[in-house]
């Protein structure tokens, strides 16, 4: 293992370029943490609202009760359904009466006029519109109906979460690869003599490669595994405000992000590490070298 | 097959700088030969093609039945390990320590720790160096930089030694020590030592054959008989 030892005597070597590649892969993990804070706190908001998000499915008039129970039982069979509830003419009368707080007295009808229908719980409220429309292409329903602007405009946010989020991740990657890129082919530039003269006594590249591709994965890991305490610390403060000041609001908990934030900065920080200083090795070791 | 080969070896920099023209010679194993000659006549160019440095411009290099000059740049380590190098300008690592920079060699090929311990205790005890061990090497004078070369490029026990003027910042009595070290390296290992030098005195001390090179042409290859233990 005397590669890893030479990687922490070069860490130990170069401490300003090893801060600045540090502190850019730690930025990079802080931006990350906060994406991913936001996406849990959508999904637990997601899961949370599709209690309240039904849709509401009236079957067509001149479908019978057999023919409307063969279709929930399909209906259950979709990935996005969690649960349905099927309402007989009887069971919607009641609860219209139930509802205005009348007897059937109050209501005097020869024939019960509420159709068949169905009440569907999603999994997922981002999964509303397109179960609807599922719903509806069965051609059995009269009317399909959900949250309607709420479930949009829900949607839509988290669409744009996911796009915005993605797109400012993708950046932030690349732009601490860059730095990392830069950062250690100044670190091998500046061990030029060094390099030179292993290679002359006979050191293979891979001898050469491994101390620098350990140095950038330890680089990225301290920063990763520095970016996952500051966040939780912060996170910490952050909840326990939130919970205390908005109490009805669907929070996710500090131990519901701790494993998938300590799991995407090492392993994130880890990567951005190796990946920067391959690229950086192939690039400029050759030069090196010749 | 000679251990050594040059066959019709000519060496021209990009700068048209005939370093070298015409070179043909063989060396055997266990040889210990001088290389003199002015500066500038190609003896580290000759180095250096050995090393695979450099590329010759045309003509053969054969080492230990190895084709040098077409060998594939991913056999080129393996070539060098066989090697033990003195350098013109010694490349130690000022920044490592005298042990750290002794043992690269070994360190390359994978030695194991308990060996690497054992052979560089060896070769400290040889250059009296065992104090220094743990110094920086920007610390160390001239002459003992100059050891700690010498002692890097023996620690593997190589088959082949090529001392660049390794007695250029040595007084003539360390100069004599160095060389004798080589010399007596080279009966011992039954290894072939090349030496390039411009001290006269040290050709007349050890036995050896002398190649002697001219504006980058061969133009002496005698050998030369004198009792070892003669000394200055």
């Amino acid at each position: 293992m005397g590669f890893v030892r030479d990687a922490f005597y070069n860490l130990r070597k170069r401490p300003s370029l090893i801060l600045i590649g540090f502190l850019s892969i730690f930025f990079t993990q802080l931006i990350v943490n906060i994406f991913i804070f936001g996406y849990l706190e959508m999904e637990k908001m997601g899961k949370f609202s599709a209690q309240s998000f039904t849709i509401k499915a009236y079957f067509q008039s001149e479908i019978t009760d057999e023919k409307a129970q063969e279709t929930v039982q399909k209906l259950k069979n979709l990935p996005n359904v969690s649960s349905i509830v099927f309402l007989s003419k009887e069971d919607a009368q009641k609860k219209f009466l139930e509802y205005f707080e009348l007897t059937p007295e109050d209501f005097p009808v020869d024939e019960n006029p509420f159709p068949l229908s169905v009440e569907i719980t999603p999994k997922r409220v981002e999964s509303i519109p397109e179960l609807a429309n599922q719903v509806k292409n069965t051609g059995l329903f009269d009317d399909v109906i959900y949250g309607g602007k709420n479930v949009d405009v829900f949607v839509r946010f988290y669409h744009m979460l996911l796009s915005v989020g993605s797109i400012v991740l993708f950046l932030v990657f690349i732009f601490s690869l860059v730095v990392i890129i830069n950062l250690i082919r100044i670190s091998i530039q500046s061990r030029k003599g060094e390099i030179r003269v292993f290679h002359l006594i006979g050191a293979t590249e891979t001898f050469i490669r491994r101390p620098i591709i350990t140095e950038g994965f330890f680089e990225g890991l301290f920063a990763g595994i520095s970016a996952f305490f500051l966040s939780i610390l912060v996170f910490h403060f952050l909840l326990d405000f939130l919970h205390a000041a908005f109490p009805f609001f669907p929070w996710i908990n500090l131990t519901d992000i701790m494993a998938p934030l300590l799991v995407v900065d090492t392993f994130m920080g880890g990567i951005i590490g190796i990946l920067g200083s391959l690229i950086a090795c192939n690039s400029v070791l050759k030069e090196v070298l010749r | 097959m000679a251990f050594i080969g040059f066959d019709k070896v000519y060496k021209i920099y990009s700068s048209g700088v005939k370093a070298l023209q015409n070179v043909s010679f063989s060396i055997e194993e266990g040889e210990f030969i001088f290389l003199v000659g002015p500066t500038g006549a190609g003896k580290t160019t000759l180095m250096k093609l050995i090393n695979r440095e450099e590329l010759p411009t045309s003509g053969d290099i054969w080492f230990d039945d190895i084709h040098i000059n077409h060998l594939d740049d991913g056999y080129l380590p393996f070539l060098r390990r066989n090697l033990g190098i003195i350098f013109q300008d010694l490349k130690l690592i000022p920044s490592r320590t005298v042990y750290e920079n002794l043992i690269f060699p070994l360190q390359i090929m994978g030695i194991k720790k308990h060996l690497i311990s054992k052979l560089s205790a060896r070769i400290l005890a040889m250059l009296e160096m065992e104090n220094r061990k743990h110094h920086l090497v920007e610390w160390l004078s001239g002459g003992e930089k100059q050891k700690l070369c010498l002692g890097r490029a023996l620690i593997h026990q190589p088959q082949l030694v090529l001392a660049d003027e390794p007695t250029g910042n040595l007084d003539q009595y360390a100069a004599y020590e160095m060389v004798e070290t080589l010399y007596l390296y080279c009966r011992e290992e039954k290894a072939s030592v090349i030496v390039s030098t411009h001290n006269d005195r040290l050709l007349k001390s050890f036995s050896g054959r002398i190649l002697q090179l001219d504006q980058g042409h061969l133009v002496t290859d005698r050998y030369s008989r004198v009792r070892v233990k003669t000394g200055f």
